[in-house]
């Protein structure tokens, strides 16, 4: 569920850099001379080693990235990969581009099994599209979209391109394979003006590039053969740590007349302050509204959230990203006139509030969304696609695009990660909070009043915190009721019920949410002859246990914890007694979780008190079966059915 | 069959003067009760609601080709909560392709409760193009308050006299006025269509006027309409239903003849067999099909096996055929873009042209085939009045071999014939036949699964023994498909592995994988942990261990549209179950049989002992596709008893 716009600053598929610059083997050779060579694409001729776990074999992916001068450059990439199956997604091609990086040439082949050329792909084949995201309003970002059909695997495609740069924000890195994707050959080629530099990281590789220069250029270049695929597993760590790949980044780049450098996070936290240079100047009618807003305010936290909830209620968030790559902020009168803006514009308009307050705050910039890389203090590179606040004197966080969010409230698609703080004297590494197992907090009490007809009238009282509450803050604002009672139905573990009322406490500054319900469940329990067959935990059951797996490759993470408290009371019919039901508590205390369940009989009622506490985890692939005997112990636990039969008379 | 209704203009139009009548808003000129407005009263949870939507369409001399449209549009927006913020992002689309259309004229200005006006600069408004027809207006709309109020409105002119612009008065947020007005001269037979009509008000009149035409002026006959509606609620979208569009109070107005001043009058559209014809002439459609040069190629590759064969063995071989060769490429259409031979030789195309190539084999191979046009499910409703080619946007193949008739569909390798793909499956299509045209319904086959297992049970509470799975029809296709490039054993594995976590299968195997025809069958051998609860002297376990239905679709206590099923399908679970030595049946569930009205859908539950073993036989069957939201308590009722039964439990006791 989107509580957070994700991804709201542009990224282009380009990153990076070192701040150290290690010594090469220098490599000195002429111009390197394409080893290519190979035009026989027969898919008989792929080493068996590459088919295990692909999906598709990069036969030659060939990059030559030709830096002219910091702001310009010339991309040209040959792609030619065999498709095994249809779950590779090899066959189109997608090219990104706005005003200031241009498509220059595009085409593409077909080879069939026997690598025979089948046609070659037509120029009207080749859309052109506008490539705006669901959540933005107006980007100027264009696509050119080509998909091609075969009908027969194994096949092959060949795409080329060439694409011209205006906007250097940085340079490609060389990801030598996604999951399930094997390579026979890839060649990485990033050629310099002689004196400019190139920074980069290896990420799981050896690998290193050769050097030359000459005519006044210098070339790096990195080379990999015969890679096996590495298989994709649930539960892994973000990818950058699975996956070989190399980030780079250019020492010095240019983007409309802004010159920036990534040699250390600093200096790229420097390019970012030129680029709101100036833009947080309030109007007079604004400064004398943060006056108005924080007199007779005396600490500094209650002027932040008076602040904050301003521009929850007056700001509305939309995506606007143009010009300067996405990464220009509005300034603050925009904001101001127009009653909205994007993450970076509500940002800066939050941070000249706060300034025009007397309080200091620093943009952050950020990962929002299931992570790929977590960034690192080594090597700066342009990993973010998000934007929020950071007061230092009060140690808080501000998301600026929520108007629901409390104040030094991060959801968890931004928690638990690095970031980089741009302060006054450049950027900074830091890294968000993490919520505990008890932040992420969720006690349901539920009443169950059992008829011997196997309908029951139920209420419950849950308090949900943190990330359990997320959601329902985010629906309390955005449906009516009787959409919400809708998803309520829709999404409840109970069967099919008749709601009798449904309550939402959203408690407004802290990330806390009470649901209150009362419904009634026509067939709670399932009703056989004498007998009444009642589940254990119809309220919140637990039944995701992960997929079995005897042959686990990576290490196992586990990223957020929860905890959850449920008591039940189950009430036993008239005429009724407990036949069958778990007679000694269950408990397990594991390093992956713990779990208690405890089931008695007390005036009348099934009494049911459960704990589960689910622990974040970083484990070794061996430890994979243990972890997932936690949560299959715990879900057969909560399976038990309890057995009620009618008295004898 | 659901056809909407065709308006019937003699019988609900009522004779007024339109054009003398004043607009109902006036650009700024908001009224204070609309401005201090908090609560819709008509639907207090509404966050936004449409206060007046205005339209009016004119013909008129437009700069490229002649006579043209002008369509205004005015519309007014009230917000009353944050979560109706978003409709103040605006999107205005407009058909680019050679200027065909453009906007002018748009104008948004943005009034607080208070009054305050802020006007959406030039600026902020963003034109781009969506694609290589199509093009569009974006602005986000500032300073946006609850309680403000939206007012935009702008001028499309346009070329496409052959449809007017559709006007759909109903939206996803209530709606309190909705009216559309057009002047329409004498020389302009329009044929309306309707959803949901007639409106509350349907006007005519005429009235005679001056045209200019490229500098000469016409003396000209108006026809003038006004329909309008007021109070619509807010429609939401619900899950099995076909599109929104089908349920919408709209509008649809289609050309269907000329009469230019001193010509004879020209049909357009006139009649079924008419546009037959012309579709058979036209060289996108018919000739693709009926001229050898166009299929040549695929025919060649072909011809040599279908030798000897009888007609319903070659068109099972020419069906093959282009399944095998051909891929199906993504987008709807009716014609042809390039031509079969090209698609053939690209070894791809979209389903239609796939479909088209198949008609062209099979009459070339001696059988009687014919294009049927239908609209996919997402795409709405067809009606059968006249003739609109628009209201489709696909065409299957209808082959006669040996005199029986059998609908194909290619593009999935895993359907065989007589499967069109479950998008297509929309009640009816039109035959494009010359000599007889004629719509028929389509009436899918079913999909069913059964589940057999043969179990023993022992006193720890496991189960051991062998699953067998049958899946006969549209469910062998889905089962096919998720079956092809499996490497983790197959949708029988999978289900075993997610429903049992502690499962254990020690073998698998799949049969009749290729054989499209018959029944795609697997048969596993497992050990399932924990699937009893050992109890004292009692032993429970709920017989019910596969199927789809353990939950009730529906959750919602109430709908408002129908529930659309694509085909009827059929849900079997028998299990065989020994009884551990020194145990005895103490209780079985109870047998149920139940149906829903008029043989709509039907539930057996039948559980017995016999000998040492128990059996049971469940079967959930739905026959009835279309159930009207009067039904729709019912149906869901029928699924709760079926999945409260799923929750029963046999019990064993101990013999002392």
């Amino acid at each position: 569920m989107p509580l957070l716009p994700e991804g709201c600053l542009k990224r282009n598929g380009m990153a990076q850099i070192q701040p150290f610059m290690k010594t090469l083997s220098w490599f000195f050779f002429l111009l390197p001379v394409y080893v290519v060579g190979q035009n026989n694409y027969a898919a008989s001729l792929i080493d068996p080693t590459l088919l295990e776990n692909a999906n598709a074999v990069i036969r030659l992916q060939k990059m030559d990235f030709y830096v002219k001068q910091p702001g310009e450059a010339v991309k040209k990439e040959t792609l030619v990969v065999t498709l095994l199956n249809d779950k590779s997604r090899y066959n189109e091609l997608r090219l990104f581009y706005d005003s200031f990086n241009k498509i220059k040439k595009v085409g593409g082949k077909i080879y069939d099994a026997q690598g025979k050329l089948v046609r070659e792909v037509e120029k009207k084949e080749i859309q052109d599209m506008s490539a705006i995201s669901n959540f933005s309003i107006y980007e100027d970002n264009r696509i050119r979209y080509v998909e091609v059909k075969y009908s027969e695997y194994p096949y092959t495609v060949e795409f080329e391109y060439e694409m011209n740069y205006n906007d250097l924000f940085g340079y490609p890195d060389w990801d030598i394979q996604p999951y399930n994707v094997s390579v026979e050959q890839s060649e990485h080629f990033i050629s310099l003006p002689e004196g400019m530099k190139l920074l980069y990281k290896p990420l799981n590789t050896e690998i290193e590039p050769m050097m030359s220069s000459a005519g006044g250029r210098t070339i790096y270049y990195w080379s990999a053969r015969q890679v096996p695929a590495i298989k994709y597993e649930p539960y892994s760590p973000p990818a950058a740590e699975i996956l070989p790949s190399v980030l780079i980044s250019p020492e010095t780049f240019e983007v409309e007349n802004y010159t920036g450098s990534m040699a250390t996070w600093k200096e790229f936290g420097r390019f970012m302050n030129k680029l709101s240079e100036g833009r947080d100047v309030l109007s007079p009618a604004m400064r004398s509204t943060v006056a108005e807003l924080t007199k007779n305010v005396s600490t500094d936290r209650e002027k932040i959230e008076k602040l904050y909830r301003y521009l929850q209620e007056n700001m509305r968030y939309v995506s606007v990203q143009l010009g300067l790559g996405g990464w220009q902020p509005f300034d603050a009168n925009y904001v101001e006139q127009n009653k909205y803006g994007d993450c970076k514009a509500l940002s800066n308009f939050m941070k000249a509030m706060l300034k025009e307050a007397g309080i200091k705050a620093w943009p952050v910039l950020i990962y929002s969304g299931d992570l790929y890389y977590d960034i690192s203090e080594d090597f700066a590179t342009n990993a973010f696609n998000h934007v929020i606040i950071y007061v230092p004197s009060e140690n808080l966080w501000l998301e600026c695009t929520s108007s629901t969010a409390p104040p030094n409230y991060l959801s968890s698609s931004c928690t638990n990660r690095n970031v980089l703080l741009i302060t006054e004297d450049g950027g900074k590494i830091d890294r968000t909070p993490n919520y505990s197992t008890e932040g992420n907090f969720k006690r349901t009490r539920a009443n169950v009043e059992l008829e011997p007809s196997g309908a029951a009238a139920v209420g419950v009282e849950v308090e949900r915190k943190g990330s359990k509450q997320e959601w329902y803050r985010y629906a309390a604002r955005q449906y009516s009721s009787e959409e919400f009672n809708k998803k309520f139905q829709e999404y409840s573990p109970l069967p099919g019920f008749n709601l009798k009322e449904l309550r939402l406490d959203v408690k407004k500054d802290i990330p806390e949410v009470g649901v209150h319900f009362l419904a009634d469940v026509p067939a709670y329990a399932s009703r056989a002859g004498k007998r009444l067959f009642v589940p254990l935990n119809k309220v919140n059951p637990f039944t995701s246990v992960p997929q079995a797996d005897e042959h686990r490759l990576h290490p196992v993470e586990v990223r957020d914890g929860y905890s959850e408290t449920d008591n039940l009371a189950i009430k036993i019919p008239e005429g009724y007694k407990v036949e069958s039901m778990p007679g000694e508590p269950v408990s397990l205390a594991t390093p992956y979780g713990t779990y208690y369940l405890k089931v008695w009989e007390e005036d009348g009622y099934i009494k049911v008190d459960r704990n589960l506490e689910v622990m974040p985890v970083r484990l070794a692939a061996e430890e994979y079966g243990a972890w997932r005997d936690f949560y299959k112990s715990v879900s057969l636990a909560e399976g038990t059915t309890l057995v009620l039969v009618e008295k004898k008379t | 069959m659901h056809f909407p209704s065709l308006f019937s203009l003699a019988m609900c139009l009522f004779s007024a003067a339109i054009y003398g009548q004043k607009q109902p808003m006036k650009f700024g000129k908001i009224p204070a009760e609309d401005l201090a407005m908090t609560v819709y009263s008509l639907d207090t949870s509404a966050a936004a609601v449409v206060l007046c939507d205005y339209g009016e369409i004119t013909f008129e001399d437009t700069r490229t080709k002649g006579l043209g449209i002008n369509f205004y549009r005015h519309k007014r927006i009230k917000l009353l909560k944050p979560s109706g913020f978003h409709e103040g992002d605006i999107s205005i689309s407009f058909y680019d392709k050679d200027r065909t259309e453009y906007v002018k004229g748009l104008k948004a200005v943005v009034t607080a409760p208070n009054g305050t006006e802020t006007e959406v600069s030039k600026k902020d408004f963003f034109e781009e193009k969506v694609n290589d027809y199509w093009s569009r207006i974006r602005f986000t709309c500032p300073n946006l308050q609850a309680g403000a109020v939206i007012e935009y409105s702008y001028e499309i002119v346009s070329d496409r006299i052959f449809a007017l612009p559709d006007w759909y008065f109903q939206e996803d947020i209530p709606v309190r006025w909705s009216e559309i007005r057009m002047g329409i001269p004498e020389w302009f037979n329009y044929v309306f269509l309707s959803e949901g009509g007639p409106f509350k008000i349907s006007e005519q009149a005429t009235e005679n006027k001056q045209m200019n035409i490229s500098g000469t002026g016409f003396p000209v006959k108006l026809t003038t309409y006004r329909f309008a509606e007021e109070n619509l609620p807010a429609l939401k979208k619900e899950p099995y239903i076909t599109t929104m569009d089908d349920y919408y109070k709209s509008l649809r107005m289609q050309l269907s003849s000329v009469r230019y001043p001193n010509t004879p009058p020209q049909e357009v559209m006139s009649t079924w067999p008419e546009v037959a014809k012309q579709l058979l002439q036209s060289h996108e459609f018919g000739e693709q099909f009926q001229k050898k040069r166009f299929y040549d190629k695929a025919w060649k590759a072909v011809e040599a096996d279908l030798s000897g064969l009888t007609a319903t063995e070659k068109a099972d071989k020419i069906y093959q055929f282009v399944c095998v060769n051909l891929q199906a490429e993504d987008g709807w259409g009716k014609w042809v873009r390039e031509s079969l031979n090209d698609c053939f030789e690209k070894k791809s195309g979209r389903r239609n042209e796939l479909n088209l190539l198949l008609i062209a084999l099979m009459q070339e191979a001696g059988i009687e085939a014919h294009p049927v046009l239908v609209s996919t499910r997402d795409h709405g409703k067809m009606f059968d009045l006249y003739p609109f080619l628009d209201q489709f946007n696909h065409v299957l193949a209808l082959a006669v071999p040996d005199g029986k008739p059998v609908l194909m569909d290619a593009g999935n390798p895993f359907r065989p014939l007589g499967y069109p793909g479950e998008y297509a499956l929309n009640g009816a299509g039109w035959v494009v036949d010359k000599d007889n045209p004629q719509w028929i319904s389509i009436n899918p086959p079913s999909g069913s699964e059964t589940y057999f297992l043969k179990m023993e049970l022992a006193t720890d509470g496991s189960l051991s023994g062998t699953v067998s799975m049958s899946s006969d029809g549209y469910s062998a296709v889905d089962e096919r498909e998720q079956l092809h490039g499996s490497d983790d054993g197959g949708p029988l594995k999978k289900r075993l592995m997610k429903r049992f976590p502690d499962a254990r299968v020690d073998s698998l195997s799949y049969s009749n994988e290729e054989e499209l025809t018959k029944p795609l069958k697997a048969v596993a051998t497992c050990h399932l942990a924990n699937m009893a609860t050992v109890n004292g002297d009692f032993i429970y376990m709920a017989p019910a261990l596969l199927g789809s239905f353990q939950e009730n679709p529906f959750k919602l206590e109430k709908r408002e549209y129908p529930v659309d099923f694509p085909h009827p399908f059929k849900e079997r679970v028998i299990l065989q179950v020994a009884v551990p030595e020194g145990y005895a049946v103490e209780e079985l569930p109870e047998p149920i049989n139940l149906s829903l009205p008029n043989e709509g859908g039907s539930f057996k539950f039948q559980m017995e002992q016999q000998g040492m073993g128990i059996q049971l036989v469940s079967t959930v069957q739905i026959n009835q596709l279309h159930h009207s939201p009067e039904e729709y308590i019912g149906l869901r009722n029928f699924f709760d008893q079926v999945a409260e039964k799923m929750g029963e439990q046999l019990v064993l006791k101990r013999i002392p």
